[in-house]
């Protein structure tokens, strides 16, 4: 994998799935059960020539290719382009290479760096760090290193050797906290977070609000919107050039109620409203002549009252008001060429076919299919094992060797949608133990 | 001025008046017989709406929930509002049983009103829970409404317990068991708030979109992306085809927004409540939403449950009978359908109870099958009087016509006059009753001849 030997004649990379990725005059191919087909792309140009090739551990392969920096799933015939972000090397990437950690490194004409292999964010290594001047290529090391080549020379980084980046102190809205400390907070408006910490090669910071998959950039003096009332935990991390992480630090964010929804305002609200609505009721009974007897005013204006809480939640919504309830889900407008993700648990069996399966199906019923897929995420492989162990035992008889956690990715076309490599947040493999 | 006079001036402020018209909608008389469908629906509906989380309320209450399970108590609204938490690991199970007790009571029709106000606090509080450990969705807004305003209403007047044991006090009373009332007030208060709720659904759940995406919602790819995050069976068929995305959209929008003027203009109702059970059911192939199936049973809501068995005598059982045959698929098809989504995931013996409904759809959509029967009895003598409040409380597709004749004995006439020897009478009646078998040897012993018991 890596370095794309030079005079070769058609390079060919195995994927995990037993097929093979050949590229021939700048063009890549896979061929399956002997027959070969030319890979699509999700870019109007194309890839243009391949450079280089590197398999991820976890069935993604990583394509360098005269366009750009490429991705591709396994069970996926198209290549989508990959943009790399924040301070990742710029220009051309002509190399590739993922380590044992899924670091994905990319070397450009100018820079070697690391890149996060399912979010895309990554770092240039220091000047000092590469191997002389450019062109670079990056590629397997003997130990688990990674080789760094230059124009005239070439070094082996080694990341697992490095200190552990920390955050040492986190001021949120200028006031220093201690972990765990509890921040109270009225709805909307931001939060200033100025962390510090100590990295090699100095140190980024990323954070996120309840264990959230995704570790946001958390860039000096931008501050970060504020959480949805209720209570949240607050965690930023430090990053090294690597990009090996810190322990988060942890403090609690109590988020007020906006006006609207105040317990008190809707109370003081409702008793005014029932107060005038009964009047009402009770006055005309009185001036018509009508018989509307003391019990049904009452349940009329038990019954205007419900009637106006589902209106009123209907144009204010609240998550959490059922049954008085408004819409959020399915009200976001699309747009062509977006990408959608739908997360999946996928087990492994000993051929690494996959079987994607309900987060309930280890047999504890889940609402919300991240409840289950957070713990797989952020715990790891324990919370992995736990799972592939439950579901062994209600499905005794499957060859389950291994579980992932995947965010299938689908681009929307006017030719309707097309699959793309999917992300791979969180593995576990018996074999890899 | 009179008290005659004060009537007259006051009647036109009654019938006329917004707060008449108000009194009309929600407190005045309505089918009753309606009111008792619609009844035994929502709580069959509720059980469905308990039963779906009935796993993670006792999951989480048991509180041994594994390492690859982060939930933890959010609180909806409400509870957060009453200071309500979770029930401990034995409170649930006392929880569900008397939940069941009064579904089973409610369903049945004893204490029925009693049974109906547990069963909507009960429900409220199991669906509840499960929302404030996972995440409120909209399938059971409108049940919770309709379960609230069923005790306000006279739920168990009709199809119940309660109406058998009157008929049967009124048979031993020396009274006609026939006479059971039709109307009832408050009657329609729990079909109207039911209705309202779920036109708001609707109507919110669409407008919300355009006011938040405008036109631009309607785009196809909206759809299209809706429906590959919520991948379904019948997603890869229907998201490759823009246009039909965007016909879809707008479909949909129009479905929903338009939901309203199901109460400006009732023949719209042929329109939009099709169209919901549509949306519901595009929604559970191409989305994943689920069945919604709580939600398609309260839109019984709007339908005028008390003419069904002429609607089903008119469209199956006359007319041509390409039509018939074709009403009969339609119908039997979507009846179908419903029930074996209902029955996924429940109890296999479930489908026992609804023999005897089958059976007496089957009676009211073929008129001609066992054709009716007249009832010849004394309304002077007891046995024949209880023989009819047990007819009367079973003969849900309308087949036995009772027929005063003071001082005969009970006897059976066919369609064309002939009478019926006692034993062929019996079993000829009891086919003719939906829960015949079940009450067979009560009326074989009353529909037999006997010497007369004394009156009480």
């Amino acid at each position: 994998m890596g370095l794309l030997p030079a005079l070769q004649e058609a390079p060919r990379w195995r994927e995990r799935t037993g097929t093979v990725l050949v590229s021939e005059h700048g063009t890549l191919f896979r061929e399956r059960d002997g027959a070969r087909e030319e890979l699509g792309c999700t870019a109007p140009g194309g890839t243009g020539a391949v450079l280089d090739v590197a398999l991820d551990p976890a069935g993604l392969s990583f394509v360098a290719a005269e366009n750009g920096l490429f991705v591709l799933g396994a069970r996926v015939d198209v290549l989508d382009p990959v943009q790399p972000l924040e301070d990742a090397p710029s220009g051309t990437v002509r190399s590739v290479h993922v380590d044992g950690a899924r670091r994905l490194w990319i070397a450009t004409d100018t820079g070697i760096g690391a890149l996060d292999p399912s979010f895309y964010f990554g770092r240039s290594l220091a000047p000092a760090e590469l191997p002389g001047p450019g062109p670079y290529r990056v590629g397997p090391a003997e130990g688990g290193g990674v080789r760094l080549v230059g124009a005239d020379s070439e070094r082996v980084r080694e990341p697992s050797r490095a200190v552990q980046p920390r955050v040492t102190a986190l001021r949120v809205d200028g006031a220093e906290l201690a972990p765990e400390d509890e921040l109270r907070r009225e709805p909307a408006g931001t939060l200033a977070l100025e962390p510090t910490g100590t990295a090699d090669g100095g140190t980024t910071f990323r954070y996120r609000f309840d264990r959230h998959h995704v570790w946001r950039a958390l860039a000096p003096g931008v501050t970060v919107p504020m959480p949805s009332p209720g209570r949240h935990r607050l965690e930023v991390i430090a990053l090294d050039q690597d990009l090996d992480r810190s322990e988060p630090f942890s403090v609690r964010v109590n988020v007020a109620l906006p006006p609207h929804l105040d317990a008190g305002v809707l109370l003081a609200a409702a008793l005014v409203t029932a107060g005038a609505t009964l009047a009402f009721f009770l006055w005309h009974q009185r001036s018509a002549r009508a018989r509307l007897r003391p019990w049904r005013a009452l349940v009329s204006t038990a019954l205007v009252l419900v009637l106006a809480l589902q209106v009123y939640a209907g144009i204010v919504p609240h998550g959490r008001g059922w049954p008085f309830m408004g819409f959020n889900m399915y009200t976001r407008a699309y747009a062509r060429d977006e990408i959608i993700y739908d997360e999946q648990l996928v087990v492994l069996d000993a051929n690494e076919n996959e079987l994607a399966v309900p987060p309930q199906s280890a047999g504890f019923m889940v609402d919300e299919p991240w409840e289950v897929l957070l713990p797989l995420v952020n715990d790891g492989e324990p919370a992995l094992r736990a799972f592939l162990d439950a579901w062994r035992k209600r499905f005794p008889s499957g060859d389950a060797r291994g579980l992932e956690v995947q965010v299938r990715r689908t681009r929307l076309t006017e030719h309707g949608p097309v699959v793309i490599a999917p992300l791979v947040l969180a593995r576990y493999r018996e074999a890899d133990r | 001025m009179t008290p005659r006079a004060e009537a007259v001036r006051v009647a036109p402020a009654l019938d006329s008046g917004w707060l008449a018209r108000w009194e009309h909608v929600w407190f005045g008389e309505a089918s009753l017989v309606r009111l008792a469908v619609f009844r035994i629906v929502m709580l069959v509906a509720a059980f469905d709406g308990v039963w779906l989380v009935r796993k993670a309320v006792f999951q989480y209450a048991a509180g041994r929930d594994p390492v690859f399970l982060q939930r933890s108590w959010r609180p909806i609204y409400a509870f957060e509002l009453l200071g309500v938490g979770p029930p401990g690991p034995e409170a649930v199970h006392a929880l569900w049983g008397a939940m069941l007790v009064a579904l089973v009571l409610g369903i049945l029709g004893l204490c029925t009103r009693v049974a109906c106000a547990v069963v909507a606090v009960l429900a409220f509080y199991w669906i509840g829970t499960e929302y404030s450990i996972g995440k409120p969705h909209h399938t059971c807004v409108a049940l919770v409404f309709g379960l609230f305003a069923l005790p306000f209403a006279p739920v168990g007047a009709r199809l119940s317990l309660e109406s058998w044991w009157r008929r049967l006090r009124a048979a031993r009373r020396g009274d006609d068991p026939r006479a059971v009332p039709e109307l009832g007030a408050w009657a329609a208060f729990p079909l109207r708030l039911t209705q309202l709720t779920v036109a708001l659904g609707y109507a919110f759940a669409g407008s919300t979109k355009l006011a938040k995406s405008g036109l631009e919602w309607i785009n196809g790819y909206t759809l299209q992306g809706i429906m590959v995050e919520y991948h379904s069976s019948w997603t890869p068929y229907l998201s490759e085809n823009r246009e039909l995305l965007v016909l879809m959209s707008i479909g949909l929008l129009v479905g929903q927004i338009g939901f309203p003027l199901v109460f400006l203009w009732k023949p719209a109702r042929w329109f939009f409540l099709p169209v919901a059970v549509l949306f519901h059911v595009m929604a559970m192939q191409t989305m994943a939403t689920g069945t919604f199936l709580t939600l398609w049973l309260t839109l019984v809501a709007f339908l005028e449950l008390e003419r069904v068995p002429a609607f089903l005598a008119r469209t199956v059982g006359a007319g041509p009978a390409w039509r018939q045959l074709a009403a009969a698929l339609f119908l039997g098809a979507g009846a179908f359908g419903v029930v074996d989504l209902y029955l996924q995931k429940k109890p296999p013996w479930l489908w026992l109870p609804l023999v005897p409904v089958a059976a007496a759809f089957v009676l009211m959509s073929r008129p001609k099958l066992l054709p009716s029967l007249e009832l010849a009895f004394d309304p002077g003598s007891a046995r024949a009087r209880l023989a009819l409040a047990w007819i009367g409380a079973c003969d849900w597709a309308g087949r036995i016509r009772p027929r005063a004749s003071p001082g005969a004995a009970l006897r059976v006439r066919d369609g064309a006059g002939r009478e019926l020897g006692s034993t062929q009478g019996v079993l000829a009646v009891l086919a003719r009753l939906p829960l015949g078998p079940l009450i067979a040897p009560v009326l074989w012993g009353l529909l037999r001849p006997q010497p007369d018991p004394p009156v009480r």
